[in-house]
């Protein structure tokens, strides 16, 4: 007879539980719920895509403008122009003044005016009452590419400036957690496109006005742009507003090919020691996840779901037993591969290698004993979140610049405990995984640094 | 903020900048998953024949002609409480197939101590966390409330409201319940680190002073035993104390019926009916300290706050006072709005800036700035505050101030979560409907107006200065005209300077 351990009695137990309460019958309907939310997709002759998704329900329209462009394509020794590149469309075009572009949305009442820059998409966007919608589209299709507007050296001075300190904010608030930089690089080495540390963070001096403007000429051209609205409009009067002010736009080139990511970039099993001044101790585990949006990237999505939500098992494992004070997992989803990742914070007293297997216990757990229950009401609890994320015209270019070009709520529905089981056997696996340690050294540099690194011959 | 948010914060970084954000959506691509493709992606040739002018055409010279063609909803709550006294209010929005529903317990109102903070926070955690509810319970820091917001389908409603329902009553063993209390108190005391956080004690102790229920000074993170924190959840989650709005598809009867069924019986753990007293004490402005200092030098960006005790909710001068802080606001310098900004900030460049209780609200005007640019961006709020004491603002400004002031409003409206805290915080002051009439008042301030809530909560008395930074940046503070700075720690509690 197999042995079962304490803890895993106790997961089944609660699983039980959970099975019960999902099973027993509900005040509800039993027919399942539909939410449809119409989408269009069309494309200018230049190019540009047209992501179109009406709703005379919304008080307002929002417009989202996204290039395919991220600081996965800063070229080699000028990381941080991506970054400049889009401050960059803040700071005057033709016929629109520095400064002038949120002034002139704000008086127009708008909100939500925004720009951002990732690894893999650099995104503008705005929300505007319907009646102001010509505005947000002339001031978009200006500032496309900032063809004839001056760039010159000291106003990209001002903005490598301005996006240095985001960055190092970005790494001392978001970031947060000491040693992550060295855990990225484990799973994004050098030669990945994604690879990234702060010794080539932001070049100032290395590149300049030009280089923005051939940046900028070269990614942000309308065949290498989305025009995404959602909101209060009629779709063919929008259409030809769209028409109006980017068609005349030219796209003189295709945009760069991204270099592939290096097809051999197996995660090797390392142990990472780290020291960092932080109020907290951690460990970490790291794992190369399937790219954004396939079957394998969602199935992690739940997965983490299943660790994390209303007591999962994670909390279980070790809150419960006094390990961590708290624990959670995440799927990062990008492009070209995704992280998928636990971290806890180690109870004060506690062990760092009791944590460890503890967290390597519920993963290997996860993969044999998850149940139906378990998935069920991650999947709906998932499915609610994403019904959050289609409330608003904002929020819904924002899910489709992220969410596979629709707003489907029900993404989830389709994924079965035998879908999980095998991409966490497949993926979370500890020949193929990065584990780290933060220790706390109060004089050692916030973002931490490694003092020890161990690498597993594979099996 | 719960340990999952915590966990996301944790998580997300990325060394790009804008790109990091506080919470997920992660930062992708918008290439479609495997599955049907978004096509077709037909070029409408219709329009493209249409139009086939260059980027020289004139109509690309100035700006295009647009309406002001924008009808606000006229959703309006209808209200009704049980016989428990919990509070109901109903936003019929039929137009999509969804609910929301959010249920609060507004704990403010019951008696409170300097402790009251920390219970309120640790309620949650030791009570809820293990229910069986399908919202995360959490406490909403602007409205001093516990809460949970959930969404479904409309069919899913009543199995919404029973989970809930029995959620609120959940109680959980004692050991497990301990052991909570212990954990939830050891991560209080980890995120006191928190900026935002520093930033509202030191606003607190301005403007209310140490030991205040709404302060979170050094008194306040004293340990709290289980039977303290049980005593005060008796006293505190009270039907009475509840206020539960339901957006979307659902009717009035619906509501009733089903609010009834699954909440009609709840009487709570302890004063069953009985209303908490309240409302809670507001002492004179404290007058030793107009700027408080808090040495970080953890983060690049300086921040930089000017605060001021705001109107509570159901001020008369409420609609003008929005205006004016808008005004105020719009005096901020900004360069790239950078979606990291506005995550990780207390306050925003373009958000209204307050916090409401159920006497007052905290005003907060300003952000983080590039180093050494603070004080000279604050000192702009203090230029427009005491300008628009002394004389009427424009004609333009004014205008422009209330389209923003609107759209935020409309903005916050068009989501259901939105929707239904504006509505409980209207529902709070006995008048759900000030939710809809507040564009009618704004539209009707005057310059008068303005002027008037400037001369009343933003009298040169009555301002203060919330700083966090490095001190070396802020050199020039007796520019600001505001005397007595003290230097503060990260709890907002005095320190020495030590001699010189």
């Amino acid at each position: 007879m197999r042995h079962r351990s304490p803890v895993v009695a106790t997961s089944a137990a609660i699983a039980l539980v959970l099975a019960v309460f999902l099973a027993r019958p509900s005040a509800a309907s039993a027919a399942e719920p539909s939410f449809t939310l119409p989408v269009e997709h069309h494309r200018l002759a230049n190019g540009m895509e047209v992501v179109l998704a009406p709703d005379p329900a919304l008080a307002d329209v929002s417009v989202l403008v996204r290039y395919r462009v991220g600081s996965a394509d800063d070229p080699p020794g000028k990381e941080g122009l991506a970054h400049v590149a889009e401050h960059m469309m803040f700071a005057g075009s033709k016929h629109v003044a520095a400064g002038e572009h949120v002034r002139m949305l704000e008086d127009a009442g708008g909100t939500n005016i925004e720009g951002s820059t990732g690894i893999d998409r650099t995104t503008f966007s705005e929300t505007i009452p319907p009646g102001r919608l010509p505005l947000a589209l002339w001031l978009e299709s200006d500032r496309m590419g900032l063809v004839g507007a001056p760039l010159d050296t000291t106003s990209v001075e001002g903005e490598w400036k301005a996006a240095d300190a985001e960055e190092d904010e970005t790494h001392r608030t978001g970031a947060g957690t000491a040693g992550y930089e060295a855990l990225w690089g484990e799973i994004f080495p050098v030669g990945h496109p994604y690879h990234r540390s702060r010794s080539n963070r932001i070049g100032l001096g290395v590149f300049g006005a030009a280089d923005v403007r051939a940046f900028l000429r070269s990614w942000y051209s309308p065949a290498n742009a989305t025009l995404i609205l959602a909101g209060h409009f009629e779709s063919g009067a929008t259409l030809a507003l769209v028409e109006k002010y980017f068609a005349p736009i030219d796209a003189p080139a295709p945009p760069p090919d991204r270099p592939p990511a290096p097809a051999d970039w197996a995660v090797p099993d390392v142990r990472l020691d780290v020291v960092a001044s932080v109020a907290r101790e951690l460990v970490s585990f790291a794992w190369r996840a399937p790219p954004l949006e396939t079957p394998g990237d969602l199935a992690l999505d739940l997965a983490a779901s299943i660790l994390n939500e209303r007591k999962g098992r994670l909390e279980r494992e070790l809150v419960d037993h006094g390990l961590a004070t708290w624990v959670g997992a995440s799927e990062q989803s990008f492009l070209e591969g995704s992280m998928f990742r636990i971290t806890a914070s180690i109870a004060r007293g506690s062990d760092p290698e009791a944590t460890l297997r503890a967290i390597t216990h519920a993963v290997s757990d996860l993969g044999s004993t998850l149940t139906p229950a378990e998935v069920a009401l991650a999947s709906r609890l998932r499915r609610d979140a994403l019904l959050g994320s289609v409330q608003t015209s904002a929020k819904r270019t924002g899910r489709l610049v992220s969410g596979g070009g629709d707003l489907s709520v029900d993404k989830y529905a389709a994924i079965d405990a035998e879908a999980i089981r095998r991409v966490v056997r497949e993926t979370l696996i500890p020949s193929h995984r990065v584990v780290m340690v933060v220790h706390h050294e109060p004089k050692s540099p916030w973002f931490g640094v490694v003092v020890h690194r161990e690498e597993h011959p594979a099996p | 903020m719960s340990r999952c948010h915590r966990f996301v914060l944790a998580v997300v970084f990325l060394a790009t900048g804008c790109a990091a954000q506080s919470a997920p959506p992660p930062i992708t691509s918008f290439t479609p998953a495997p599955g049907p493709p978004p096509a077709p992606f037909a070029p409408q040739t219709a329009h493209a024949a249409a139009v086939a002018p260059s980027v020289e055409d004139p109509f690309r010279s100035s700006p295009p002609a647009t309406s002001d063609d924008w009808q606000p909803r006229a959703d309006v709550p209808q209200s009704f409480a049980l016989p428990n006294g919990m509070r109901v209010a109903v936003v019929e929005r039929h137009g999509s197939a969804w609910v929301t529903a959010r249920l609060s317990i507004a704990a403010s109102s019951a008696p409170l101590d300097s402790r009251a903070e920390l219970r309120r926070s640790l309620v949650p955690a030791v009570f809820f966390a293990s229910g069986d509810g399908l919202g995360q319970p959490s406490r909403w820091g602007g409205t001093n409330e516990y809460g949970v917001l959930l969404r479904g389908a409309a069919s899913e409603l009543a199995e919404i409201l029973e989970r809930e329902a029995a959620a609120v009553r959940h109680e959980p063993a004692q050991a497990e319940a301990e052991q909570r209390l212990s954990l939830a108190s050891k991560d209080y005391q980890a995120s006191r680190g928190d900026r935002s956080l520093n930033a509202y004690q030191s606003a607190a102790v301005l403007l209310l002073g140490y030991g205040h229920p709404y302060s979170v000074t050094a008194a306040a993170p004293d340990p709290l035993s289980l039977a303290d924190l049980r005593r005060w959840r008796q006293t505190a989650f009270v039907p009475s104390a509840a206020t539960l709005v339901l957006t979307g598809d659902v009717t009035l009867a619906e509501a009733k019926s089903l609010v009834a069924r699954y909440f009609g019986d709840w009487k709570g753990a302890g004063r069953s009916g009985a209303r908490p007293s309240g409302p809670v004490a507001v002492p004179p402005l404290p007058d030793d300290a107009r700027v408080l200092l808090t040495e970080n030098g953890y983060f690049p960006e300086d921040f930089a706050n000017v605060v001021v005790r705001g109107p509570a909710w159901g001020d008369p001068d409420l609609a003008a006072t929005l205006v004016a802080t808008s005004i105020y606001q719009a005096s901020l310098p900004v360069s790239a709005p950078c979606q990291e900004r506005a995550n990780h900030l207390s306050t925003s460049r373009n958000r209204i800036p307050f916090t409401f209780f159920p006497e007052l609200s905290f005003i907060t005007l300003g952000g983080a700035f590039a180093p050494k640019t603070a004080l000279a961006s604050i000192g702009g709020v203090l230029t427009a505050v005491r300008g628009s004491r002394e004389a009427d603002v424009s004609t333009e400004v004014l205008a422009r101030a209330k389209r923003r002031v609107v759209a935020l409003w409309r903005r916050d409206q068009g989501d259901g979560a939105g929707l239904a805290q504006i509505v409980a915080q209207a529902l709070a002051t006995g008048s759900p409907e000030s939710a809809f009439t507040l564009e009618d008042k704004i539209a009707a301030v005057t310059a008068a107006d303005v002027r008037r809530v400037a001369q009343r909560f933003f009298a040169e008395d009555m301002l203060r200065v919330v700083l966090i930074g490095r001190p070396s940046h802020f050199g020039d503070l007796p520019a600001l005209g505001l005397p007595g700075v003290k230097m503060v720690d990260a709890f907002a509690r005095p320190i020495s300077l030590g001699p010189g």
